[in-house]
């Protein structure tokens, strides 16, 4: 069941939202701290749509350790090797409707 | 901040339920120049246990030295209350590393009191209720996570009654607090890792852009306008690469910012 927070990631109370066209994506600046291992997860509640997210550094490199996606959800970890700001690209990769709803969260230990 | 689906709990869930699947390969490099994305609302401001979550494994500071008293009871304008709000729950984790368990009590009492004098006190009545009880059983992973929580549930609840502006000051009150504690810890034990910690450019611009953007009347707050300068000095030592003198000059300039906001000037 929970595998994250049985490995001991802390999941922030909050969250980060809203809605995307079929291909749309969008960036989410965050300063991530070396030393920090993080999953970024996404959602919808739109039966049928797919989704994607990524994280890239500063430099628009791929930074993310690990990636995957199921259904309505996906997820990236970063095991960042350095203190910086990184992007976490959110997109949706299919959905039955023009708009699709989401939501992140993301955790860190 | 948007609130579409509007239930954490959701998004929670799915991050606890979810089991792995395949994915499409994502490209290996992007052009970050196409998004215009990069809005200040969806910067994300670190949680201060995101910080002390890597100081942690850097070694074992002193964290009792490196406690303070804020003092609570020299309160002034909302604006003052709202930074030391913020500054009072990064001294919460400070005092969570020296395991304290009476300064940490004593500080979610502070949170209490400041959150009461800004009207969103029943928003973390039972975090600070938490923070009490969870420091006296030593449960400090509990503690962190209602410091936390109680700064977030804080500014979602200034947004919501339309003052978001502090809600940005909170946020600012904590990183300043927190930045002189980190600069101080690596002060003493200078690392490029420890230091490194200090790369960040881009949240300090948001802060900067955040106090810009207010309206004048809370720009010409003295101390407002002290921090925004304190800001403008900081800008450049972060800029660059970090070395042990720019250390020692944030560590005193935020010093100074934080003693500006105990003392209301």
């Amino acid at each position: 069941m929970d595998p994250y927070v049985k490995q001991g990631y802390l999941v922030r109370d909050d969250q980060w939202g809203g809605d995307l066209g079929l291909r749309e994506q969008k960036a989410i600046p965050h300063t991530l701290f070396k030393g920090n291992d993080y999953w970024f997860c996404m959602a919808t509640d739109l039966e049928g749509a797919r989704l994607a997210i990524h994280v890239y550094d500063s430099k628009g490199k791929l930074a993310e350790n690990d990636s995957w996606q199921k259904g309505r959800f996906a997820c990236a970890r970063v095991l960042a090797p350095a203190t910086g700001t990184y992007y976490v690209i959110v997109e949706v990769t299919n959905s039955p409707k023009e708009r699709t709803t989401w939501a992140m969260v993301y955790g860190y230990k | 901040m948007n609130r579409i689906l509007g239930r954490v709990a959701f998004a929670t869930a799915l991050f606890l339920v979810a089991i792995p699947g395949f994915a499409e390969a994502p490209p290996s490099h992007i052009d970050l120049t196409k998004f215009p994305a990069t809005q200040l609302d969806d910067v994300v401001v670190p949680l201060p246990s995101e910080v002390f979550n890597v100081l942690d494994k850097l070694g074992s500071p002193n964290w009792q030295g490196e406690l303070r008293e804020p003092t609570i009871k020299n309160r002034g304008e909302r604006t003052q209350i709202a930074l030391l709000l913020g500054a009072v729950v990064a001294e919460g984790f400070v005092a969570v590393e020296a395991a304290d368990k009476g300064r940490v009590q004593r500080i979610g009492r502070d949170v209490l009191e400041l959150a009461r004098a800004i009207g969103v006190e029943s928003t973390v009545l039972s975090r600070t209720n938490s923070i009490i009880t969870k420091a006296d059983s030593g449960d400090w992973v509990a503690v962190r996570r209602e410091l936390d929580g109680a700064l977030t549930d804080v500014k979602n609840a200034m947004i919501e009654l339309k003052d978001a502006q502090l809600a940005h000051l909170v946020s600012l009150g904590g990183w300043l607090r927190g930045t002189e504690v980190l600069t101080s810890v690596v002060q003493k034990s200078y690392s490029p890792d420890g230091a490194d910690l200090l790369n960040q450019p881009d949240l300090l611009k948001y802060f900067q852009q955040r106090l810009a953007g207010m309206p004048l009347r809370m720009r010409n707050n003295q101390l407002v306008n002290k921090i925004q300068k304190g800001l403008d000095e900081i800008s450049p030592l972060i800029n660059q690469k970090i070395t042990p003198g720019s250390v020692k000059r944030i560590n005193e300039i935020t010093g100074q910012m934080v003693k500006a906001i105990d003392a209301r000037a």
